[in-house]
């Protein structure tokens, strides 16, 4: 944490407003798209975000100053999210455009996908977010934290209030989930006849 | 082939650029990778998948957000200070109970004495009555048992304020005063930060009693007005004030956000304080200098990069090279927006300094010159019957209380009964085989 959070944080206690927008402009836009991309929609996110800054500052008396900050508000971020997600007691997927089918699937079995079928980088980029909402809830939110938002192991580890070993697990099967997927929605369209 | 062994392994082999793999894993992987095309197919997937995820863009916030955010955060503020007050009243309210108790303790000694000894201390009594008939009571009405011993306690405002507000029973609704949109400075006070050599952020708060709070409201909103500031959010409360006789009045409080120019800080600060008895009173200033030039340059070197990016876009034929253009172009501007919203911020502190004043009104000073042995026995009397109704009520509720669990202390007993002859019965039968 940086002296100029800690100051930030010690006039945000004492009901400073302008000292805790100062102290989280660096991190609400991560903290927005975390939301965004565990909720699927904006209005959503924006709600999650609010509600998450609100709690933080009314909890800023909660906060160990030895930890990190921004680690601290991720968690709030995560874990406001997951609230949200469990209210609406439905697995939502990731993508943006809502009229795409809103299923939970159990990883795809490897055995599943040819191994010798490879991805291409067009396909990628189109599926990823509809493959992104079909894995499950706990490896999308360590894949997010890692290879979307750049975090550490160790970081995503205590915001997810999980070990390092759990978060490379969740991190892997995660991708692995992705990649078979991406690879099923492929053959499909093959079988069905359409081009790639 | 692959198994979940080796997948592991891959994905570590990912990493290994930010998390160093041990010298005979990665050997072993390494190898593993020079045999296996299906592994290195794996391994090329998942770079590709990681190096598509690092590429989503950021999302800009939506419009509205943080201004929306800034009136949720103003409102918490406010209930945070209320709710921080409120502790406090209810703070003082239990230590002034254990000081009651103390005090009643000693009155009931004292009517002893009295019955016993008689004449000596009735003249005595009489004598403080000429002494105390002198005093010019700060607080009218019959003063709380506590207040009796020390006569000087009650000419200072404060304490008799503080006691008052210990006989409240909480705070009243909450009301929103009007609030005046805000006033732009004027343009010959615009603040310019480039023009400072110290970019320092100023705000303060300042605590008051008034006399009367509407009138003190109204000066605060003159003042304001004259420094071309405006009322950010104001909350105003009552407090009921109670005495012997009952409820005596309400006392007004509230809460005042104000956004001055902060060249007229030290102006704005000087003449609230005017305004009342300052009970509190905080100056902060924290430089923000060194984050606001490296945020500046940040954005110009984010601009520079976008203007070439944007150059590389009207020269770029492939698809592929416009679609990754384009992508990075998303990055870099929502990077840009983000750190302008934080100038933004930071403009905004440093143009207009914020300033919290809490004002509390002082109880009506009642002119009333009570004289001591009138009422004295009578008070005493008075108090007397109600320690005794408290101490009744105290063993009123002790035996409700002990009626309650009764069940509980009968379930309790049983399963206490059935462990202890269990015990007894185990230690005999150990004793009989040895």
């Amino acid at each position: 944490m940086t002296s100029n959070d800690a100051v930030l944080i010690q006039k945000s206690k004492q009901g400073d407003v302008h000292s805790f927008e100062l102290l989280i402009s660096k991190y609400q836009v991560y903290a927005y798209n975390i939301a965004w991309r565990m909720l699927g929609n904006e209005e959503d996110a924006k709600d999650a975000t609010q509600e998450t800054l609100i709690k933080v500052f009314k909890g800023l008396d909660k906060f160990k100053e030895n930890s990190e900050f921004s680690t601290w508000l991720y968690t709030i971020t995560v874990n406001t999210c997951r609230d949200q997600l469990r209210k609406r007691k439905k697995v939502m997927t990731l993508s943006v455009d809502d009229t795409e089918e809103k299923v939970s699937i159990q990883l795809v079995a490897e055995e599943s996908a040819d191994p010798a079928v490879r991805l291409e980088q067009k396909e990628v980029a189109g599926q990823l977010l509809s493959a992104l909402g079909k894995i499950p809830e706990f490896q999308k939110t360590a894949v997010l934290l890692r290879d979307v938002y750049g975090f550490s192991y160790e970081e995503i580890g205590a915001i997810e209030n999980c070990s390092v070993g759990t978060v490379k697990s969740r991190i892997s099967r995660g991708r692995h989930g992705l990649r078979s997927i991406i690879l099923n929605e492929r053959s499909n369209k093959i079988q069905e006849g359409g081009t790639i | 082939m692959l198994n979940t062994c080796s997948i592991d392994h891959l994905h570590d082999y990912l990493e290994r650029e930010n998390y160093e793999m041990e010298p005979r894993a990665l050997a072993e992987v390494e190898a593993h990778l020079e045999q296996c095309s299906d592994c290195r197919s794996y391994l090329e997937d998942l770079t590709l998948l990681k190096g598509e995820l690092a590429a989503m863009p950021l999302k800009a916030l939506p419009d509205g957000f943080e201004e929306e955010l800034h009136a949720r955060l103003v409102e918490e503020a406010n209930v945070k200070l209320v709710s921080k007050s409120s502790r406090i009243s209810n703070f003082t309210h239990s230590t002034s109970f254990k000081v009651l108790s103390g005090i009643a303790a000693v009155l009931i000694i004292a009517i002893v004495v009295v019955g016993t000894a008689g004449n000596p201390l009735r003249n005595l009594l009489s004598k403080a009555k000429s002494e105390e008939a002198s005093i010019d009571m700060a607080m009218g009405g019959a003063p709380a048992p506590a207040e009796m011993p020390a006569a000087s306690m009650d000419r200072d405002g404060t304490v008799v304020f503080e006691e008052s507000m210990n006989n409240a029973k909480g705070f009243g609704e909450t009301q929103s005063a009007p609030v005046e949109p805000g006033a732009a400075p004027g343009s010959s006070d615009v603040f310019d930060p480039s023009l400072f050599g110290k970019m320092i952020i100023r705000n303060g708060s300042v605590s008051l009693e008034v006399e009367e709070f509407d009138t003190a409201y109204t000066q605060i909103e003159e003042i304001v007005k004259a420094l071309e500031g405006y009322i950010e959010s104001a909350d105003t409360y009552s407090t009921p004030i109670y005495d012997n006789n009952g409820r005596r009045g309400d006392l007004q409080g509230g809460t005042v956000s104000l956004r001055i120019p902060s060249t007229r800080f030290d102006a704005a600060m000087q003449q609230i304080k005017t305004l009342g008895t300052v009970t509190h009173s905080n100056i902060s200033s924290y430089d923000v200098t060194e984050n606001y030039v490296d945020t500046q340059s940040r954005i110009k070197n984010l601009e520079a990069r976008e203007l070439r990016l944007r150059e590389l876009l009207q020269r770029a034929e492939v698809i592929e090279d416009i679609m990754e253009i384009d992508l990075q172009l998303a990055n870099v501007r929502t990077e840009i927006d983000s750190l302008n919203a934080i100038i933004k911020s930071y403009d905004k502190s440093l143009q207009m300094s914020s300033i919290q004043v809490s004002l509390n009104e002082k109880p009506l000073s009642e002119s009333t010159i009570t004289t001591l042995d009138d009422n004295l026995f009578d008070r005493m009397r008075a108090n007397f019957i109600r320690s005794i109704n408290a101490v009744v009520q105290m063993f009123q509720t002790i035996l409700v209380g002990l009626v309650a669990i009764l069940p509980f202390l009968l379930i309790f007993g049983a399963v206490l009964y059935l462990v202890l002859r269990f015990v007894r019965k185990f230690l005999r039968n150990r004793k009989q085989s040895l």
